[in-house]
């Protein structure tokens, strides 16, 4: 299964459509109390296929409207121009259907639930019975490794674990798109390297389709099928390495003379779209 | 004195703590707790009897706390008969003042306008005294209970507005947009997200409208009213009862300390966190 770029798909993976697709999306935020024509550009012209099953990176620097365009996605935000499809749907209509998750830098979580009510939560919101909440919250826990920790408060766990509680709790509702917006972001460099092959593991036990928001060369490298870099902003998109590393990946990967080129490939294309 | 020093030897003893009594040791940092506070209401009471009983301290000025404690046991007949209507008056307010106030605060937070036109009347009224309200309002509703419930919830109304519109804004942006991924409806962002999230907002709140209503309830009595410790108050004053007086000013205390320390009690039943805090 870790074998291709992308895992085999239900039954009709042929007809399957696009888990996202994104047609010369363009955003500018527009500023309160100016006319029309006065806006901050965030985005310029983005055009992006995403399988479903793959997992795309997206990497810019800070401001090249990365964060924006998982919102456009999401249905947080509506694009200035162009189209998005998510999974043949309107961003809408997909959130509507919750055939996306959205992992948040924080991990938010709140502070008056326990872990695994804050796990619960979702199904809560959806209107799942508490037999079937317990059911399939305590299989994620299990999956993010967070067995024993059920009863605990947010702030009794650590960085790490706090946002493996925030992943359980955006597969509790199957999603077959997961919309990461760096997600590890707050954690030290050693955790975050952890994290990653976590991640990578917990996903192999799901199908969803990942797009993944982060401005670490090396983690986009490690999780990635393929990694789209955005200039400043606004952002566009000015590069797609595939990267074409070894499944499964684990730590050593990280030592491979591929994974080095790749990051250099990534900094380099980074750097020249700075100038 | 000696007792509770003994008690405070007893807790940092070198005796060693048994995993399997947990009761005594939580006891233990319970009285570790209230000793400090007790020992300095000791040393003032025996400072102020003193005072009286030697210092020449003359009775009208500040009655000795033997005196005091003796004009409440020679009159809780009386206490008896107006404690409670104050009690009444103050907990109708309080229950009245911030339940106003949080629907209110739920309006204001989901629509600007009815924010707009009804917070600067609701600022404008925190600085309308009081105390010179109170004979209009006995003027509009008469003598009874219904003047001394609306200014005791006058009291109380404020802070619970103010501090409830801040709690439920003050949640995470990034929960917003969570709620609003899993498309949760309006009454679900206000139940699950916003509420919890106001709670502590709404306990200071509380906390600060308890005392502020019992004594709204007793001023409002000092207008126009033969019930209540307000009144109890003021006729003590007229026929120069002053340990009386110091008496009723006690129960007052009492009371007002009764509700917070309610409002404490919920708020420990609410609180997620309590647990955790105490540490060291």
């Amino acid at each position: 299964m870790e074998v291709g770029v992308a895992p085999a798909v239900d039954v009709g993976s042929m007809a399957a459509p696009l888990a996202v697709s994104a047609r010369n999306v363009s955003m500018v935020y527009r500023l309160k109390g100016y006319g029309n024509g006065y806006g901050v550009p965030a985005l310029d012209d983005l055009s992006l296929d995403l399988r479903p099953g793959e997992l795309v990176s997206i990497v810019g620097p800070s401001g090249c409207g990365k964060s924006t365009f998982l919102r456009l996605v999401a249905d947080l935000l509506r694009p200035t121009a162009g189209t998005i499809q998510v999974s043949g749907m309107t961003p809408t209509e997909a959130r509507r259907r919750r055939t996306y998750s959205f992992v948040f830098q924080n991990p938010v979580l709140f502070p008056w639930l326990t872990l695994a009510q804050n796990v619960e939560f979702a199904l809560e919101i959806t209107g799942a019975t508490s037999r079937q909440r317990q059911a399939i919250a305590r299989e994620r826990i299990d999956l993010v490794g967070l067995r024993g920790f059920e009863a605990a408060l947010p702030r009794q766990l650590s960085g790490g674990m706090r946002q493996r509680a925030a992943i359980a709790r955006a597969l509790t509702l199957n999603p077959s798109l997961l919309l990461m917006d760096e997600p590890f972001g707050a954690l030290d460099e050693i955790t975050r390297e952890r994290m990653n092959l976590e991640l990578l593991r917990i996903l192999s036990e799901t199908r969803a389709a990942v797009l993944f928001v982060t401005h670490s060369i090396d983690e986009a490298v490690i999780l990635s099928d393929r990694i789209v870099v955005l200039s400043p902003r606004p952002g566009k998109p000015i590069a797609t390495i595939p990267i074409e590393l070894p499944k499964p990946r684990e730590k050593a990967t990280r030592y491979l003379p591929e994974f080095v080129e790749a990051t250099i490939r990534a900094r380099r294309a980074l750097h020249e779209g700075e100038v | 004195m000696a007792s509770s020093s003994m008690l405070a030897g007893a807790d940092v003893g070198p005796r060693p703590l048994d995993d399997t009594v947990p009761p005594i040791i939580r006891a233990g940092t319970v009285i570790r707790r209230l000793v400090p506070p007790l020992l300095i209401v000791v040393a003032v009471l025996g400072a102020w009897e003193a005072a009286g009983r030697w210092g020449g301290l003359a009775d009208y000025i500040l009655p000795a706390p033997s005196r005091i404690t003796a004009a409440f046991a020679a009159n809780t007949a009386l206490f008896a008969r107006h404690v409670p209507v104050t009690a009444l008056e103050a907990s109708l307010g309080f229950v009245f003042g911030n339940s106003v106030a949080l629907v209110l605060a739920i309006a204001f937070v989901h629509s600007a306008t009815a924010e707009r036109g009804i917070y600067p009347m609701a600022v404008a009224m925190r600085s309308v005294p009081f105390v010179a309200l109170a004979p209009i309002l006995v003027i509009w509703l008469g003598n009874g209970l219904a003047p001394k419930v609306v200014i005791a919830a006058l009291v109380s109304f404020f802070p619970t507005l103010v501090n409830s519109v801040r709690g439920l804004r003050a949640v995470d942006p990034e929960a917003f947009e969570l709620m609003r991924t899993l498309s949760a409806t309006p009454w679900q962002v206000l139940w699950k997200l916003r509420w919890p999230s106001a709670m502590p907002f709404l306990f200071s709140a509380l906390k600060i409208s308890a005392a502020g209503t019992v004594l709204g309830a007793v001023v409002a009595e000092w207008i126009g009213s033969d019930l209540g410790i307000g009144y109890v108050v003021l006729m003590s004053t007229y026929e120069f009862r002053i340990p009386l007086l110091w008496a009723s000013i006690a129960v007052t205390s009492v009371m007002a300390m009764t509700l917070f320390g309610l409002v404490i009690l919920a708020e420990r039943m609410w609180s997620y966190d309590v647990s955790s805090d105490t540490g060291g």
